[in-house]
């Protein structure tokens, strides 16, 4: 066993005899990191189940367990090496009984039940395993300054805010903004505090002194107001998420919103992420700042359905690629390269009869609180199509609205799986460049009712 | 393997420079059929011709020998034209080589260096993946802040840099300013005074800050051959301070990392008597036709001395970048030197600044006007 400054790990053999091991190992450290009993109980039921699962198809094998404090959430993760077992066993739905039972008493599944988010890590840098999220509970206690009162600052600088300022910032956004504009999993003051603290998260907030004069007697008013904020996340190898700006002044709207994305830009700039993206993006975005990638249709059960158009910059000079591309993807390639004014030279490739994997891995990513399943090829197969359907089937039977499945134009082999999706009734909806290997483009699963002539031209 | 567990904290978050492709590349890849490079401010006009004649005469046979390891010649000649000692310069593959040896030779684990948040972008790379802090300071409308560089200085800051005219605002500062700070720092730490464009600076306040180094030991002076003396593909560069600075700075120094070209290109190169004043006449008259022309179109521009012009579009300048390379014209985004929709235009040829602001005006948007 070790432990560093966020995480403590541990080294055993998936061996039933060791889950009561794993078990304990898993839930005293949720417990030691100082989550509630709440989350401790749910991370012990889905590492029973992932274990038991890592037990069937690797038996006798070597299994690391981390476990992360990220401040704001917890994280179990299950990695172990791939020389024994068939890979085919990565698939969510690998050990699917043919009854509809089956579904819904696959191991993965029921894992993923007891947590926020639940994926399957293949990755050539971190290796292969099983990854477990459970956010923190946080309970609303009321906040004794006014939650959103219309500021008018005098004038304003930029900066990191400290907690307090944080939490300030969120109350303010949760009043003055509703869930379109600044998500549901910002809401809680405390947690966006903790979201900063973990260092996952990054927010601006541009302060002053207000116009008007605290009214008398007022002395436990704070001196410096603020006018607006901005926040942003990594996503991935090359992306930065961002959300707003969020603008509470009444007088200097533009020049806070220009003030802020100028910095949040200063401040990503060098790093190693190719590109900022939103599709969070209020009203107050500036003018000319950034691009439209498009929409995409999001649904929230209960919730109809949700325009979502997407923002995007370029952090970096881009020096123009070559991107592989299934034959049928190729006009809508070709309307958002033109649109973008993307240096793209497309190359194509198909399956052409030549000998094939027989199996295919799919990894899948859940996101419970958003009703959201996105699917990655990890291998490609010849069985895709099925395969892919056995997926949709499972992920639409456990209630997600939301199915995407991301293509890496980085990567010729996933031109293969191309025909398999458009099958199965995806469509493309949205570019990201240089988000993988290559360009990324996102197809999602359409309602049957939306198939009908979606397809760009 | 897992080849990510081996790196420093420091290198996972640092994003390697990815130099352009070579034009033909481009110009396949963005559909034109010519490119202006307007990127990386050379010299419209070339080398000086009697380096031009070095480069035609050089033996093919000479490529097989070694060039001198500490550019002998160069130092010797510098010395004369500068009133000082041999010993006290050091060359490197270009001024960047220099900035690395600077921070090897004065930093150590959980020292900082101050600079300016809006600068030449190599010396907090080069701290940075060095593991070393860096403070960035803001510019205070376009120039470097000193005091605020003053106040940011602490016990473990063992260098400050001043990129003096600044690249890319083109600011700078006098020579009573730039005394004032050396006697504010009271030889605490290394001041280094990087000087890449000084050759094009007209203005009679601006520094030789080669003159102060019998005053300040504890000043590093940056110059290259890459911009007025048009060797940027030979890659050739120096620094000089006192002999108790350089003899510490050698110690980090690679050796034989200058080619016997350049070295010999280079030295004739400061004799010619023509081409400094052909060179700033031409970038005189071609930012001046730029700054008149970016006005007509309602760009805000930021010009000050050197052989470039920052100008402010209202749009993305990554966006503005990827418009004008499909139309030959390859100009600097600004976002890497945290002036999002700002580009920096090197000056060119007279074609080339007629191209240039040809291709802007035809990408603004409607109501670009500041």
């Amino acid at each position: 066993m070790s432990l560093s400054g966020r995480g403590i790990s541990l080294k055993t053999l998936l061996d039933e005899a060791f889950l009561p091991v794993a078990l304990s190992f898993t839930e005293e450290s949720v417990r030691a990191f100082g989550f509630g009993t709440v989350e401790a109980d749910r991370i012990r039921l889905a590492s029973e189940e992932i274990f038991l699962y890592l037990c069937e198809i690797a038996k006798g094998r070597p299994c690391e367990i981390e476990v992360t404090n990220g401040a704001y959430y917890v994280r179990v993760r299950f990695l172990f090496d791939a020389v024994v077992f068939d890979p085919y066993a990565l698939n969510l739905t690998a050990r699917v009984a043919p009854d509809e039972q089956g579904l819904k008493t696959l191991g993965l599944l029921i894992a993923s039940r007891s947590v926020d988010q639940f994926y399957i890590q293949h990755s050539l840098n971190e290796g292969i395993g099983f990854v477990l999220i459970k956010e923190k509970g946080y309970t609303d206690v009321a906040d004794p300054a006014p939650a959103h009162t219309p500021v008018a600052l005098e004038g304003f600088t930029i900066s990191t805010p400290d907690t307090a300022a944080i939490k300030r910032f969120a109350r303010m956004a949760c009043a003055g903004y509703d869930e379109i504009y600044f998500p549901s999993r910002y809401r809680h003051p405390a947690k966006v505090a903790d979201m900063a603290a973990s260092g996952d998260y990054h927010l601006l907030v541009a302060a002053g002194r207000s116009r008007v004069a605290a009214p008398a007697g007022s002395a436990g008013r704070v001196s410096q107001e603020i006018g607006g904020g901005l926040l942003w996340r990594r996503v991935g190898r090359g992306m930065i998420e961002f959300f707003g700006p969020y603008i509470f002044d009444t007088m200097q709207k533009k020049e806070i919103a220009a003030g802020l994305a100028d910095h949040f830009l200063g401040q990503v700039a060098k790093t190693n992420a190719t590109f900022a993206a939103t599709s969070y993006a209020t009203p107050d975005l500036p003018a000319g700042y950034f691009e439209t990638l498009g929409d995409i249709k999001f649904r929230l059960p209960g919730a109809g359905v949700r325009q979502c158009p997407f923002f995007y910059r370029q952090l970096h000079e881009d020096m123009g690629s070559q991107v592989w591309s299934h034959p049928d993807l190729v006009p809508f390639l070709r309307s958002r390269y033109d649109h973008l004014v993307l240096p793209r030279e497309i190359l194509t490739s198909r399956w052409e009869g030549e000998k094939r994997n027989a199996h295919s891995v799919l990894t899948v990513r859940f996101d419970r609180p958003v009703s959201t399943a996105r699917l990655r090829p990890a291998w490609d197969g010849e069985d895709a199509a099925r395969n892919i359907a056995d997926h949709v089937a499972v992920l639409t039977d456990e209630g997600f609205a939301n199915i995407f499945f991301d293509l890496d134009l980085g990567q010729s082999w996933q031109c293969l799986i191309t025909p398999a999706l458009l099958e199965n009734g995806f469509a493309p909806v949205l570019l990201l460049p240089d988000a993988g290997e290559g360009d990324i483009v996102v197809l999602q699963l359409c309602e049957p009712t939306d198939r009908k002539g979606e397809t760009e031209t | 393997m897992q080849l990510e567990r081996l790196v420093p904290e420091h290198i996972r978050k640092f994003e390697a420079y990815i130099p352009s492709k070579p034009d033909a590349e481009l110009m396949k890849l963005f559909g034109c059929s010519r490119l202006f490079r307007l990127n990386n401010n050379e010299n419209p006009l070339g080398p000086p011709s009697a380096s031009r004649e070095i480069m035609k005469k050089f033996s093919p046979s000479r490529a097989s020998l070694y060039p001198s390891g500490d550019s002998y010649y160069m130092r010797v000649r510098l010395a004369e034209k500068f009133g000082l000692h041999p010993d006290q310069f050091l060359f490197g593959n270009g001024a960047n080589e220099a900035i690395a040896f600077v921070i090897k030779a004065f930093c150590q684990e959980g020292d900082n260096i101050v600079t300016a948040d809006k600068t030449f972008a190599v010396y907090e790379w080069v701290a940075q993946f060095s593991g070393f802090d860096v403070r960035l300071v803001p510019l205070r409308g376009f120039v470097f802040d000193d005091e605020a560089m003053l106040e940011n200085i602490d016990g473990r800051t063992k260098i400050v840099f001043v990129c003096n005219p600044n690249n890319p605002t083109g600011t700078y500062w006098s020579r009573e300013r730039l005394c004032r700070f050396l006697d504010a720092v009271a030889g605490r730490l290394i001041v280094v005074v990087d000087e890449a464009y000084c050759e094009f600076v007209e203005e009679e306040d601006y520094p030789n800050a080669m003159d102060l180094l019998a005053a300040y030991p504890n000043l590093v002076v940056f110059r290259t051959f890459s911009k007025m003396y048009g060797l940027a593909g030979l890659r050739i560069g120096y620094l000089a301070g006192s002999l108790e600075a350089v003899s510490i700075i050698r110690r980090t120094c690679v050796v034989y990392s200058v080619n016997a070209v350049a070295q010999e290109a280079a030295l004739v190169a400061m004799d010619d008597e023509e081409h400094v004043p052909r060179t700033r006449a031409l970038v005189r008259e071609e930012k001046k036709f730029l700054v008149e022309e970016a006005a007509r179109l309602g760009v805000e521009v930021q010009a000050g001395e050197g052989c470039y012009v920052m100008m402010k579009l209202r749009m993305s300048d990554t966006l503005a970048y990827r418009k004008l390379m499909s139309r030959g014209v390859m100009v600097r985004s600004m976002t890497g030197f945290r002036f999002p929709n700002w580009i920096r235009v090197s000056i060119g040829t007279h074609e080339a600044m007629e191209a240039v602001i040809e291709a802007i005006g035809s990408v603004l948007p409607q109501g670009n006007a500041a």
